[in-house]
């Protein structure tokens, strides 16, 4: 899978419109989130695939979204896009006034670091290693760390796993590798939590304490954004934004 | 990313594979091991070939008498062919930049000391002997011009000899009889231990040359002071290039060889002659370094390939490091850290093997071995020369990937 180099003519006839496009809608203030045209495409085995086309959305900040679609319907290319893991091929996202596709591979990974918290399906934490030590990974990066272990220990007090510090992942359950994970996310104090079928590998009794920690998390400010094919999930969120083949089909509050 | 935390980083990966990481850093140990015994003892032959060098006295040039093929020439030309102590003063006064020409008799006798007795060399030499062979006096004196006008019945002792026959107990004093003429012991010398060519050099007698002639060696009819050998010392090493011809020249014409014959003596630079000996020894040593180096190779290539599969097996991983804010070069240096802590840790092991290697090759085996801590340095910085060399692409390879590609490797 490889990025499509966009094709740069016609495209900056597009950023033109877009700039005008932009002006003349007046933006609201709290708009944290700001997608315009955004498009990402895929070349996968010699043709392209259209994972996301002209999407245009803003997220205010202390919002508590579900994105939802079918499997292949873009939702996930969107969240990456917003965690800075992937680049856009065309269009603009603005994440607090920061341009992702125009910042260095260095400022992205700052910004993922400082910006953003991710929550992953499969939890993605390392083995062999304590979960505080996991939850202390990002501070590892981080440009002013404190004291990192005092940080991640606050941190799994959040998620009320203060008692299995010392614990390898292998030593927990599902809920409470999630909850490492979610803690993880916390430790370096984001501004938007980022989460990709946060539920999908969880028993429903687990998926609830999670979806619970999420609510509570979003009460305390943070933006939440879950991806999710789960519908009773999503209904739980205060906004659903329904994606197929790449397009926002539906914008619910 | 701090570099101690990028060293506890690799240590915890590297641990969580113990015996991969072993078996990965099994190159660098052979290697580094195989470098270290292979240079410890080149560097001890060489040290070997110097101290030989050395114990022959330095800038030395030795005179022998010409070799027997001339021998048909020598009644009709009515030259002696045996050297005498009058060349040896001859050359004393003669040769600009000489500090030293001892001149020397050979001869073996039965020594007795007491109920001891012991088969040793007899040496008959001149008062410049002992600071010509750089061979100092342990205890006692050295021969003084009166010993040689007189004859005079004395004797210095190697250590051997002393050892043979005195024990540890002072020689010094004591009287000995040698080929039945009781000696007195005047001195004994220091150790000199074998000789380039195996022999002991510490079991020998000296005594004066008028000495050793009447009662040991005998005298020749046509040379009544012959000596067998001549050493001719210079002062530096200059002198003795310039002094060769200068000593030539001499020699010919006191010996007074007509122009157009040829010598009859022959002069050896013992030095030159152990030197193109030991050009055989260094081709060795080097031949051996550069297979030590290829196995250092070879077990850098190992590291690599152990580092490109740690780098495939971690790809979520590194996925998940760059989602959490780790830029490339944390990724580069985590990666390129646990490389060279491989090859470090591989080189640290190799190097005690090899210096043990090393040691019971020359407490076993008898060889000169010589272990610097300068080699032990360089065995390290090489080993780490070698996990940044061949971690560096593996590395490069982890730092560049796309962290939405790395999250999603299966």
């Amino acid at each position: 899978m490889s990025d499509v180099a966009p094709p740069k003519r016609t495209k900056r006839r597009v950023a033109q419109l877009d700039a005008a496009d932009t002006a003349a809608r007046p933006e609201t203030a709290t708009a944290q989130i700001v997608a315009r045209d955004l498009c990402k495409t895929y070349v996968m085995g010699g043709s392209a695939v259209h994972a996301l086309q002209d999407v245009n959305l803003e997220i205010a900040a202390g919002e508590y979204v579900a994105v939802t679609g079918q499997s292949g319907s873009g939702k996930s290319t969107f969240m990456n896009l917003i965690g800075a893991l992937d680049q856009p091929t065309s269009g603009t996202l603005t994440v607090d006034g920061a341009d992702l596709g125009k910042l260095s591979t260095n400022a992205l990974a700052q910004y993922r670091n400082e910006k953003i918290g991710f929550v992953f399906q499969t939890f993605n934490l390392l083995p062999r290693t304590s979960a505080l030590d996991n939850v202390a990974l990002p501070l590892l990066y981080a440009q002013d760390t404190g004291d990192a272990k005092a940080r991640a220990r606050v941190s799994l007090e959040r998620v009320g796993l203060a008692e299995r510090a010392a614990h390898e992942p292998s030593a927990l359950s599902g809920g409470q590798q999630q909850r490492v994970a979610i803690a993880r996310a916390l430790v370096n104090a984001p501004k938007i939590l980022l989460a990709d079928e946060p539920t999908g590998a969880l028993d429903s009794k687990t998926t609830e304490e999670i979806i619970a920690l999420f609510e509570d998390l979003n009460e305390s400010g943070i933006t939440v954004i879950i991806v999710t094919h789960e519908l009773d999930i999503a209904a739980r969120a205060k906004r659903q934004i329904t994606f197929q083949d790449g397009r926002v089909v539906e914008d619910r509050s | 990313m701090s570099l101690f935390a990028s060293l506890k980083v690799a240590l915890i990966a590297l641990r969580a594979n113990a015996l991969r990481s072993f078996l990965a850093m099994l190159g660098v140990i052979i290697g580094v091991a195989s470098v270290i015994v292979m240079i410890s003892i080149a560097t001890g032959a060489s040290q070997a070939i110097e101290e030989r060098i050395q114990s022959l006295g330095t800038n030395v040039l030795i005179v022998f008498p010409g070799s027997t093929r001339s021998g048909g020439r020598r009644g009709g030309a009515g030259t002696a062919l045996a050297l005498s102590e009058r060349n040896a003063d001859a050359i004393r006064r003669g040769v600009p930049g000489v500090s030293g020409v001892a001149a020397m008799l050979n001869g073996s006798a039965s020594v007795v000391a007491g109920a001891k007795n012991w088969t040793t060399n007899i040496q008959g030499v001149n008062q410049d002997y002992v600071s010509v062979r750089n061979w100092p006096l342990l205890a006692g004196r050295n021969f003084t011009p009166a010993d040689e006008q007189s004859a005079a019945k004395v004797t210095i002792l190697g250590q051997t000899l002393a050892k043979e026959l005195f024990g540890t107990t002072d020689a010094v004093g004591e009287r000995i009889r040698i080929k039945n003429v009781p000696f007195t012991v005047i001195g004994v010398l220091t150790e000199k231990g074998q000789s380039g060519f195996g022999r002991d050099q510490d079991d020998i007698a000296l005594m004066p040359l008028s000495t050793a002639r009447r009662r040991v060696v005998g005298g020749d009819e046509t040379v009544p002071d012959n000596v067998e050998m001549i050493m001719v010392q210079f002062q530096g090493a200059e002198d003795m290039e310039y002094g060769q011809e200068d000593l030539e020249r001499l020699l010919r014409q006191t010996r007074r060889v007509q122009p157009g014959e040829a010598d009859d003596f022959r002069i050896i630079d013992m030095a030159e002659f152990i030197r193109t000996r030991s050009e055989m020894q260094a081709i060795l040593s080097v031949l051996l370094g550069a297979t030590a180096a290829i196995s250092l190779v070879v077990g850098g290539i190992g590291i690599m390939n152990i580092m490109l599969v740690s780098v495939t097996e971690r790809t979520r991983e590194i996925g998940l490091r760059m989602a959490v804010g780790a830029r490339r070069r944390d990724i580069l240096v985590q990666f390129l850290i646990e490389a060279v802590t491989l090859c470090v840790t591989g080189g640290l092991i190799g190097l005690t093997i090899g210096a043990a290697g090393a040691l019971a090759l020359s407490v076993w085996g008898q060889f000169p071995v010589a272990i610097s801590p300068s080699l032990a340095v360089i065995a390290l910085l090489s080993a780490g020369f070698v996990g940044v060399f061949f971690g560096y692409y593996p590395a490069r390879n982890a730092s560049r990937l796309n962290p939405i590609d790395a999250l999603r490797y299966e």
